[in-house]
């Protein structure tokens, strides 16, 4: 299934529990911010990329989401993109 | 009252392990105990509250509905006032005796006080609770005082100087963080702070507020007094231990083992209260920051619902003090330890921290590519005692050390 994962950069603050919990989707970027990456592709210091369309399992999903609930400033927000549901935040 | 799990404290910790033991177990009754009025909210955006970054309503993780629909039966403005491990039994401040199954002990922490007079004047600040933030927020004006060093009295600096007031930092000892980051790292923070404007007093203790119903000032014990309007204290937290009367704890807080579990087998501990044995530290330690509680707590609800899992994680925490990132990953206690110093100090730094050959925690100024890679090799338990060169230059990248 396909996850649209976005971050608000003006919301994150580097705390980087999303790079904790499910380090092959976020990463931080020169600006501590945290940025959307795919499956553990390589990410550029300046990398800019707050919303990623990425293709995941069930147990990957899981861990996106949970990525998700473990921001203390709820700047992530996951959709699934097939039906555009949200999923996080409820 | 009698319930299967008890929580006590209603901050993340708390809260997660109720919804964590809430999605294994559909029926089990959970009462959550809580001494403030508000549904969950973040701390870590109390600081964006503070500057009006947000409305105090976006740091609302959940909603009053969320926990009727949860079945969570959620006592607010209520402490437990003792609690018996032996025979489950607890007692709330307003008599209520709750007859328990399993019970979980995140009653977290309260601001340090200092003990001077003056301390309860209007304008004299704490930053744990909504309440402290909108009131930072509606009534600061300058000058300001901030006293302490660490992540707390930095959201103060950072909220003082978003609204131009002059201010000064006061530090008890010598530098920021005395007892995590070494002289060269407080040195570049210290300089940036100067450079926007803070004066920085080192080896000073207030001993006294000054002033009627507002503070006027402060009397400090280099004999010296300040006039000031506004005074934000951040100088740690103490454990709140009222309601584990019998079970073991520590000066720190409550004792736990890896699986959170206390001295009583139905009873555990998470958040910032927790004395736990962590295993990636190989010791001991309370880790009082968000993402440790909020873990801990899905850790704790996991096993009060029957699974036996480890709580193993890097936690890290961070703070940008006007503009210059601060981070803390993992074991950051530096004393009887390795250090190895990253960097010069001079636009960016890092204290790496080495025990038994492993590395343990890493203090970052500006450096924030540093940060996920040492999370990673800490985790890793790899061996790194060949490497202090590399570890040592700026120019090496922690990731390869992790092929």
């Amino acid at each position: 299934m396909k996850l649209k994962i976005v971050v608000d950069p003006a919301l994150c603050i580097g705390a980087a529990s999303c790079v904790t919990v499910s380090p092959l989707f976020f990463q931080l970027n020169d600006e501590n911010k945290a940025v959307v990456i795919d499956n553990g592709s390589a990410v550029a210091p300046a990398d800019r990329t707050y919303e990623r369309v990425v293709e995941v399992d069930e147990e990957k999903k899981a861990e996106i989401i949970l990525a998700a609930q473990s921001c203390p400033t709820t700047a992530i927000s996951i959709f699934d993109e097939d039906t555009g549901e949200k999923l996080f935040p409820a | 009252m009698n319930v299967d799990y008890l929580i006590i404290g209603a901050g993340v910790a708390g809260t997660t392990a109720a919804e964590t033991i809430r999605a294994r177990d559909e029926r089990g009754s959970i009462v959550l105990v809580g001494d403030e009025p508000h549904p969950l909210y973040s701390r870590v955006m109390l600081p964006m509250v503070v500057d009006r970054r947000i409305p105090a309503e976006k740091a609302y993780l959940k909603t009053d509905e969320w926990y009727a629909s949860a079945r969570i039966e959620y006592l607010r403005g209520r402490r437990v006032s003792a609690l018996d491990a032996a025979t489950h039994r607890a007692t709330l401040d307003d008599g209520t005796e709750i007859v328990f199954g399993k019970a979980l002990i995140a009653t977290g922490g309260r601001p340090k006080r200092l003990d001077v007079p003056g301390e309860r004047l209007d304008g004299v600040y704490r930053l744990q609770t909504l309440d402290d933030a909108t009131a930072v927020r509606d009534s600061v004006r300058g000058p300001a005082v901030v006293v302490g060093g660490g992540f707390i009295a930095l959201e103060f600096v950072n909220g003082f100087m978003h609204y131009g007031l002059k201010t000064t930092v006061c530090l008890r000892n010598h530098s920021f963080w005395s007892r995590h980051l070494d002289a060269t790292g407080s040195a570049l923070l210290e300089r940036h702070l100067a450079a926007k404007g803070v004066k920085i007093m080192k080896d000073v203790v207030p001993l006294a507020f000054i002033g009627d119903t507002r503070v006027e000032g402060v009397k400090l014990s280099n004999g010296e007094s300040i006039p000031c309007a506004s005074i934000g204290i951040g100088i740690g937290l103490e454990p709140n231990v009222h309601a584990a009367d019998t079970v073991a704890r520590s000066a720190h807080g409550v004792l736990a083992d890896e699986y959170l579990t206390t001295s009583a087998p139905e009873v555990y501990a998470a958040g910032d209260i927790a004395d736990f044995e962590d295993v990636l530290a190989g010791h001991r330690h309370v880790l009082g920051n968000w993402m440790n509680a909020k873990e801990q707590g899905r850790v704790a609800g996991l096993n009060m619902a029957g699974e036996r899992t480890r709580y193993e994680r890097v936690s890290s925490y961070s703070v940008t003090a006007l503009g210059l990132n601060v981070a803390f990953v993992g074991d950051v206690g530096s004393e009887g330890n390795e250090t190895i110093a990253r960097g010069d100090g001079e636009t960016s730094y890092a204290s790496l921290i080495i025990r038994d050959g492993k590395l343990r925690g890493g203090v970052f100024l500006n450096r924030v590519a540093d940060r996920g890679p040492c999370a990673e090799l800490i985790k890793s338990g790899k061996d790194v005692s060949a490497f202090r060169k590399e570890l040592a230059d700026t120019n090496f990248d922690l990731k390869s050390l992790l092929q």
